[in-house]
């Protein structure tokens, strides 16, 4: 935690010093993979718009053109990257079949994991976007999807920030690791299902033989 | 239960794995959640400006500005830390100052 600390000092300082560039650069910077904390900038932000040293609209809308600009980039490298990769391994009949499941995943649920990878689960955005390039996602579809999952990030972390405005650093804290319980709670989620299913194949199959 | 573990070791324990880390941040959100309270009055540190030190505790900010010497109009938002390097002077001595005012304000108003 204590070689944490300096970097978070720094976010915190260059909000008030550099104001909207500075804001626009980090949303842009972590969007695209970047390992910088955009979501402390947005509650520094949020801190002095309540003080009356930052204006909310423009503020708002910087963070969000930031965002949505570094998702795109994010997603631009998944889809040159992910053709380039893809066209190798597509030669293993069983990597073919591999690379085919994920995609019908991503066509199922990637919408909804666009839009929760923004706000609730944050911390996997960036890893998203370039899967989802990869993955040929269509491109309206991950726009739109990011776009509104933006929306709320910014919106949920500013207002945090204008709430909480007097213990910053407390509420950073609070929210990075709600963002972590949260995807360590799903993964545990995801693989509890998943031993479910084949426990029930097991038993099926005990029953037949 | 056997079958599961020889054929699925990696998927069971990865669950495991899952649901011990999960606990763990669980635990330490709580903690930190309940822990939040007591810690009111928050540090003063190198990145606040002065408009942020005065809302975190509270008090007039003209006050403030005028303890430490700096002329208003000079430039808006700037830290502490900003502050303390145009004064040449170390940033605890700021702080020194800032709490003085912030205590006899405080006191003022009791």
């Amino acid at each position: 935690m204590i070689s944490v600390q300096p970097v978070t000092e720094t976010i915190l300082a260059l909000v008030p010093t550099y104001g909207l560039p500075f804001l626009f650069g980090i949303a842009v910077l972590a969007a695209s993979g970047v390992p910088v904390s955009s979501s402390l900038a947005l509650l520094v932000t949020g801190a002095f718009i309540q003080i009356g040293e930052l204006e909310l609209t423009q503020s708002f809308l910087v963070a969000l053109a930031g965002a949505v600009i570094g998702d795109q980039i994010g997603y631009q490298i998944g889809l040159h990257a992910g053709n380039a990769v893809e066209e190798r391994l597509v030669r293993k009949p069983k990597r073919a079949a591999q690379i085919l499941r994920a995609k019908e995943f991503i066509d199922r649920f990637g919408g909804v994991g666009v839009f929760l990878t923004r706000w609730l689960l944050a911390p996997i955005g960036p890893i998203t976007n370039i899967i989802c390039g990869a993955s040929d996602m269509r491109w309206l579809r991950f726009t739109i999807w990011d776009f509104l999952g933006e929306v709320l990030w910014v919106t949920i972390y500013i207002g945090a920030g204008y709430m909480f405005s007097g213990n910053l650093e407390e509420i950073a804290t609070l929210m990075g690791e709600a963002s972590w319980l949260m995807i360590a709670a799903l993964v545990a989620l995801g693989m509890g299902i998943r031993l479910l299913v084949v426990l029930r194949q097991h038993r099926n199959e005990a029953k037949k033989a | 239960m056997k079958k599961l573990w020889s054929d699925h070791k990696l998927l069971v324990l990865g669950f495991l794995a899952a649901l011990i880390l999960t606990s763990m941040l669980f635990v330490r959100f709580i903690a930190d959640v309940v822990y939040w309270p007591q810690h009111q009055d928050q540090t003063i540190s190198g990145w606040m400006t002065v408009g942020y030190v005065a809302h975190s505790y509270d008090v007039d900010k003209d006050k403030l500005v005028e303890a430490l010497g700096i002329e208003t109009n000079l430039r808006r938002h700037l830290t502490l830390t900003a502050i303390a390097d145009s004064q040449d002077r170390p940033l605890p001595e700021l702080r020194n100052a800032l709490l003085k005012v912030i205590i006899d304000q405080r006191a003022a108003r009791d």
